[in-house]
């Protein structure tokens, strides 16, 4: 064992290299060096303690701990031992407080089966993803090592030799070439997720190189690859890239025959051999945030897989025996043993359980800082903290006036002036809705990337961000929007009065929704515009937003930081995500549409289609630094003529963690689904002190 | 006797096959379906699907046939098969997600109406013979009371108070701590420790209504010339109540049975939601806001089918305890 | 003795019914919904409920008028303010006309809950029709007198019943909320009536095929259960409708399914009266299948329509808030009972802000008076009693 000390930011990149090994020690050019030149940049800006000193590891410990609950079946032989479980290099987790110990259960709960959010939280790895130093390094996760070609066409990924499915067969790349070739590609069966889709369409080759090694090849360049790959969501392979083929091969006609899946239709009533195939294999439609309920069996790479089902609705998970992650000094992890699920049917159910001191944990979904003087006050009776940390999800408001409005010729026209939106953002008094509903604890602004972001400058924040009821009045002026009728409302150019409706799905969206979007309507109100808000299903809101039906719709702003900044933009521009916000679903249709010619497509103005192309742009570049220029060229764009109107820059993440719980996030990190909640933080790192929740 | 049973049985299959065509019909009218749900959740998640990946998930789970064939399919597996589908968004069968909920909810449902009944019936009749006393007040008010307050509501000012005035936990079916554990005596106890809250939240409005209509019906027929001849003849009073009054008063209340299970289940499932309970509530509420379809018409059909039941029952007791409506059945018949 | 007269004369109950009844002439003339009238007038509850909801209605008629404030406007640092508490002797022990203290916001450091201390040095009378937020009464005339308050640009105004979250005063917002939470299950009262007594009556009456089919339709609808019906529906409703005409739709789908009730209960009744010697003696006489409903099977169970009918009055009312709990109600910026406990139906504000529950008492006591009134015509209308 090699102990250095060593300051974090120098750790970042031995860990990096050390990790890389041998088999990529020639990485060039190397991605690494690209992100920090950006990244020590970056550090100063972070509003956290960076340069403190931390005792880390540069190589993969030698030794290995059995953990103690794992002991008794690996004395009577049903588990070998922790040395033949883990993969030859293991993911080191450092940069801990503390080297934790073992044992615990961490109760939470899901909602809903399809919104179980929870899951992800604590469960998705993923092949890549950003270091939780800086939110800004790429780092493997998965994957042992990556390398990209100079020109951004070719990638090669390099799987962790020895890592083990939850089942104890190992992961190779026959699993890949099963997803690939015998799922993925095959009509009718499977799909190309994201990453492999490549842009427009255009497919990625993959190519099978050795056991552990595959090439990802596109025909052009796609540099932002290695980013879309810290989406994936990891255990339940919905995307990709592995399929445990030895598990799925007894549901796919080319293994099992014909004969077999004809009985398996039978038995389940079904009707072609693909149902039966992605009911037990590709998981259809499964996505990050689905429970696995059916997956009792189903191998996976997570930390914890579910075990028992003792009750409809709770779930119980165990430590994978086969997880490939270690501490500093080799014990292997998790450091808890037990997760626990239940399924909880409303929210001030899942509060009072949470206050109550029934929950060791309470994700970002939840939480919401509507609640913190009832979390705070009731610390001591509960057990549990509230942590501090900001929200790159929970609480954050953003109202999405839509550019484009079919239905309505003359609001489209209205709305598409570069005068609406403005006004109706400086029509807002966004300290008032921070002392209403964030208790004055928000930092207010526009939509913009969050302040740690290197997209970040001062300017996008404070864009039309100002109280100013004048200016509004004054800008509806000059679009021609002057005359009033009896009742003060303003008049549109034919004659009717100025209605406008703001709609949302209620507290899916944030827990004082129905407060926020009231406020906004009684100030738009103000300036003369017949605002009313409406609660819709989600189910309706998605299909009202989709046909740019919705006048102006609300979602929260994730998606703010660097983590996704270059691989989601919907929330800036028509490039994704347009049933939940996004300027104008056409637009969205148009920029994904293949033909551009294709009937039923509404071309964008030049100055969008402009916007798109450098968006399109910063998906290609191979430098980092060209990437972030783009961006900002974008954004100082959109400073100037918004296209959405944010209301939170920075807002609490009230969580709520067991006192005991250790090792966490640092305070004032971004929590959110930028982070894939807990997942960049390595839960599986957190422990109980004394191995036991308080 | 036997042959109005008959008949009445036979009678209930259209209804069966008319319910399951409307329970088909409610599930499919809420916008957008469970592939195009599915579809949105995965780009929401930073997945892009293209048209085709669109069409062929639709095609996989038979939503590009026309409406006919898909009913047609999804009750011929219910009849031959007792299978009521998958459940995408719980991804296993429906009537392993469903089994369990429905006789939690049942049970409610059941106890509720036990309470209702053993409670209001002889409540009310009480004050129907001591009209206008102090107890009849007292009943009077407290059951107005019991109609006026919403349910979900009690539900969850109970809990907040349970929990941060005494520390007691309310809410859920079981402790968490036999949540995990197999079936035992102590777990049945533990049952029954929770049972309580959601059966009386539950019974409150409808022991109301019941002790309501029992009176008023008894005070209708207390004043009628029969009793006043009852009396005539020596009959002690306890005699002339059960012999006639009761037996006609309880007509209406029989003739509500039927009704009183949907209205159970339906009027349930916010005080289910708020006290966060294992039943079928629950979990139909989410499947509809999920378009999980198979679930959300396997919870319609079997309470359809279930009301149906009680509806024979109730008309053969209605037969029973009133020969004027058997015979007056059997002559339009 | 006394109390139960007492209670007994509260109730409706007089010893002397008679002798209430002067003219004797008058009572034997009278028709039959004027016997129901005079008998009503005897039952005491039933009055002063009646005279309470004529409270109720008049509270929401003249909303703008009598409530202190206008109930969108939002009070910046008021937020969550406790009701105000009046008094009439301030700190040195002097008595004065009724006043308040003016409060000052501040936040828990630790828990960021708002905080209201009163400043004893701050006294604002409340004064009586007093020029306030600006409004046009029944939307036609422009004014801002209101019936109390605190007067003055700098006074501290009054919540009664405190404010909300984002500080809106509770009592005025009640007050307007009336206007919708009152007069809005009418409708489907009326629809519900209409197609209860109809199809009851026909079913019952006639007996047979006809009696068969209603039976099942009946049957039917009645199994399926509410929720999801109500989601489809409310789904269903085109998005661009006013929020009032979406709530009028949603009472009427409501009472397409409330009807069944009456209806079962009127067939039922009607089914065991037929047989009675009084229907065979009025077919002997020569009358009309009309007339006998009307004229003597009708008066026979008009008590069970009532009942039902007033019961399901407070039914609509509940089930506002049910739609709301669902959030396929009402929505703001409509005021109405039910949206009010929609934002109110959380932990936080069980835990913290119970004033802004008010609406909860409210619903109830409208519910418990109209149920009164509906006890109160079922006792009057009861053709046995003298």
């Amino acid at each position: 064992m090699k102990l250095k000390k060593l300051k974090r930011r120098e750790f970042l990149h031995l860990t990096a290299g050390a990790v890389l090994g041998a088999a990529a020690a020639a990485c060039a050019p190397d991605p690494v060096e690209v992100e920090r030149t950006v990244e020590v940049e970056k550090v100063v800006e972070v509003p956290v303690e960076v340069e403190r000193e931390v005792e880390v590891i540069v190589e993969v410990p030698e030794g290995r701990t059995e953990p103690p609950m794992l002991e008794p079946r690996v004395a009577d032989g049903t588990l070998p031992p922790v040395e033949e479980r883990l993969p030859m290099t293991p993911f080191v987790v450092g940069g801990r407080d503390a080297v934790g110990e073992y044992g615990g259960e961490v109760r939470q709960i899901h909602h809903d089966t399809v919104w179980s959010v929870s899951t992800y939280d604590w469960l998705a790895d993923r092949l890549m993803q950003y270091s939780d130093a800086d939110f800004t390094t790429l780092v493997p996760n998965m994957l042992e090592s990556w390398e990209a070609s100079e020109d951004g066409t070719t990638f090669t990924l390099y799987m962790r030799r020895g890592m083990k499915w939850s089942d104890g067969e190992p992961l190779t790349t026959e699993d890949v070439d099963h997803w690939w070739n015998d799922w993925a590609t095959v009509e009718g069966l499977g799909w190309v997720g994201a990453a492999f889709a490549g842009i427009q369409g255009e497919w990625a080759e993959i190519e099978i190189v050795d056991d552990y090694t595959f090439r990802v090849t596109y025909d052009y360049p796609f540099g932002i690859f290695p980013h879309v790959l810290t989406r994936h969501p990891g255990g339940y392979p919905a995307e990709g890239p592995f399929i445990p083929k030895h598990f799925c091969q007894d549901y796919h006609i080319d293994y099992a025959g014909e004969e077999a899946l004809q009985g398996m239709m039978d038995e389940l009533g079904l009707e072609t051999w693909e149902q039966v195939y992605n009911r037990f294999g590709g998981q259809w439609g499964l996505n990050v945030w689905q429970f696995p309920t059916y997956a009792q069996e189903f191998p996976t790479l997570a930390a914890w897989i579910p075990v028992a089902y003792p009750a409809e609705g709770l779930i119980v998970f165990e430590r994978n025996p086969y997880y490939w992650k270690v501490d500093l000094v080799g014990n292997q992890l998790p450091y808890i043993d037990n997760l626990r699920l239940d399924f909880v049917a409303s929210t001030e159910a899942m509060h009072l359980k949470a206050i109550g001191g029934e929950l060791d944990w309470l994700g970002m979904h939840d939480v919401t800082i509507a609640n913190f003087p009832l979390y705070k006050e009731n610390e001591e009776a509960g057990r549990y903290r509230v942590g501090d940390y900001l929200s790159c999800m929970t609480d954050r408001y953003i109202l999405f006036p839509r550019q484009t409005l079919p239905g309505d010729p003359v609001l489209e026209e209205i709305a598409q002036h570069p005068n609406w939106v403005k006004a109706l953002s400086v029509a807002i008094d966004r300290e008032e809705i921070n002392e209403s509903l964030f208790f004055g604890q928000a930092r207010m602004g526009a939509h913009a990337p969050m302040p740690m972001s290197k997209y970040y400058k001062p300017a996008y924040g404070n864009a039309w961000a100002q109280y100013d009821p004048a200016l509004a009045n004054q800008l509806l002026d000059e679009m021609g929007l002057d005359g009033r009728d009896g009742a003060g409302f303003r008049l549109r150019p034919d004659g009717q009065r100025l209605g406008y409706h703001i709609e949302h799905a209620g507290i899916r969206v944030g827990a004082s929704v129905h407060e926020f979007t009231e406020m906004v309507a009684t100030f738009w109100r103000e300036i003369g515009i017949e605002t009313t808000t409406r609660e819709i299903a989600e189910s309706l809101y998605n299909e009202r937003m989709l046909a740019d039906e919705i006048h102006c719709g609300v979602w929260h702003a994730d998606r703010v930081t660097d983590m996704l900044m270059p691989v989601e933009m919907g929330w800036f521009l028509p490039v994704g995500n347009q049933a939940q916000g996004n300027p104008s679903a056409s637009w969205t249709a148009w920029h994904q549409a293949e033909d551009k010619e294709a009937e039923g497509l509404v071309e964008p103005p030049d100055r969008i289609k402009q916007l798109l192309e450098w968006h399109d742009r910063m998906r290609e570049v191979v430098d980092e630094n060209e990437r972030v220029a783009l961006g900002q060229m974008i954004f100082d764009d959109l400073a100037e003529n918004p296209l959405q109107i944010g209301t939170v820059l920075e807002s609490p993440c009230p969580l709520i963690i067991n006192r005991n719980m250790q090792n966490l996030p640092r305070p004032r990190v971004p929590i959110g689904w930028d982070t894939y909640g807990m997942s960049t933080f390595h839960p599986a790192a957190f422990y109980y002190e004394g191995g036991e929740r308080a | 006797m036997l042959a109005y049973i008959i008949r009445r049985i036979l009678r209930a299959f259209p209804q069966i096959i008319l319910i399951s065509i409307l329970t088909f019909i409610i599930i499919q009218l809420p916008p957008g379906d469970l592939v195009t749900q599915q579809i949105l959740n995965l780009q929401a998640s930073g997945v892009e699907v293209s048209q085709q990946h669109a069409e062929m998930l639709m095609r996989q789970y038979g939503l590009d046939r026309p409406m006919h064939e898909r009913y047609l399919l999804w009750i011929g597996n219910i009849v031959t098969r007792f299978d009521f589908g998958y459940s995408y968004a719980w991804q296993k069968p429906v009537a392993e997600v469903i089994m369990d909920r429905m006789g939690y909810t049942f049970a409610i449902a059941l106890l509720s109406a036990i309470l209702t009944w053993v409670v209001a019936i002889p409540v009310g009749i009480f004050v129907a013979v001591k009209q206008y006393s102090i107890t009849d007040y007292f009943v009077t008010f407290m059951t107005f009371i019991g109609m006026a307050v919403p349910g979900f509501f009690l539900a969850m000012v109970i809990m907040y108070v349970a929990l941060t005035r005494f520390g007691i936990r309310v809410g859920g079916l079981f402790s968490p701590e036999y949540m995990v554990q197999p079936w035992s005596w102590g777990k049945f106890l533990d049952l029954l420790s929770n049972l309580w809250l959601p059966v009386v939240l539950l019974g409150i409005g409808g022991t109301a209504g019941t002790i309501r209509t029992m009176r008023a019906m008894m005070l209708d027929e207390l004043r009628k010339l029969y009793v006043t001849v009852a009396r005539a003849k020596g009959l002690s009073e306890t005699q002339i109540l059960v012999r006639y009054p009761v037996r006609v008063a309880i007509n209406p209340i029989i003739s509500g049975l039927m009704w009183l299970l949907p209205w159970l289940f339906s009027g349930g499932l916010l005080v289910e939601i708020v006290l966060n309970l294992p039943t079928a509530g629950p979990a139909l509420y989410s499947a509809l806001l999920a378009q999980d379809m198979h679930m959300a018409g396997a919870y319609i059909l079997i309470v359809g089918a279930l009301t149906i039941v009680s509806a024979i029952f109730s008309d053969i007791l209605l037969a029973v305890s009133d020969p004027r409506i058997r015979f007056g059945a059997v002559e339009g018949a | 003795m006394s109390k139960t007269t007492f209670l007994g004369k509260f109730f409706g109950h007089g010893e002397a019914v008679e002798a209430e009844v002067q003219h004797e002439e008058a009572f034997y003339r009278a028709g039959q919904w004027q016997l129901v009238w005079w008998k009503f007038k005897r039952h005491r509850l039933a009055q002063v409920s009646m005279a309470v909801l004529a409270v109720f209605y008049f509270v929401a008629i003249f909303a703008e008028f009598l409530s202190p404030h206008d109930p969108m406007r939002r009070f910046q640092g008021r937020l969550a303010h406790p009701p105000t508490a009046i008094h009439i002797r301030d700190t040195q022990g002097r008595f004065r006309a009724p006043f308040i203290y003016g409060t000052e916001q501040g936040r828990d450091p630790v828990t960021f809950r708002p905080i209201h201390v009163a400043d004893p040095d701050s006294i604002h009378p409340i004064r009586l029709l007093v020029r306030g937020d600006p409004y046009r009464f029944w939307g036609l005339f422009p004014t801002d007198v209101h019936l109390f308050g605190t007067a003055g640009e700098d006074a501290m105004p009054i919540y009664i019943l405190g404010t909300d979250s984002i500080g809106r005063d509770v009592l005025s917002r009640i007050f307007y909320g009336g206007r919708i939470s009152l007069s809005i299950g009418l409708v489907g009262i009326a629809i519900s009536f209409v197609l209860g007594l109809l199809l009851g009556g026909i079913s019952g009456f006639f007996g047979g095929a006809i009696d068969d089919v209603i039976q099942r339709v009946i049957e039917v609808l009645t199994t399926l259960p509410q929720i999801p019906l109500w989601m489809a529906l409310a789904a269903a409703l085109p998005r661009e409708w006013p929020q009032l005409r979406i709530y009028f739709a949603t009472t009427l789908i409501l009472s397409i399914f409330g009807w069944t009730g009456l209806a079962r209960i009127v067939r039922g009744r009607l089914l065991s009266m037929r047989e009675e010697d009084f229907v065979l003696a009025a077919r002997l006489d020569g009358e009309s299948e009309w007339t006998i409903i009307v004229r003597y099977m009708l008066p026979g169970f008009a008590s069970y329509i009532i009942i039902s009918l007033t019961g399901s009055l407070p039914g609509m009312i509940l089930g506002e808030t049910a739609l709301s709990f669902l959030g396929i109600g009402l929505n703001p910026p409509t005021i109405s009972w039910g949206v009010m406990l929609q934002q109110a139906q959380n932990i936080m504000n069980v835990a913290h802000f119970p004033w802004v529950l008010w609406p909860v008492p409210v619903v109830v006591i409208a519910v418990l008076m109209f149920n009164f009134v509906g006890d109160g015509l079922r006792d009057a209308a009861d053709p046995y009693m003298s």
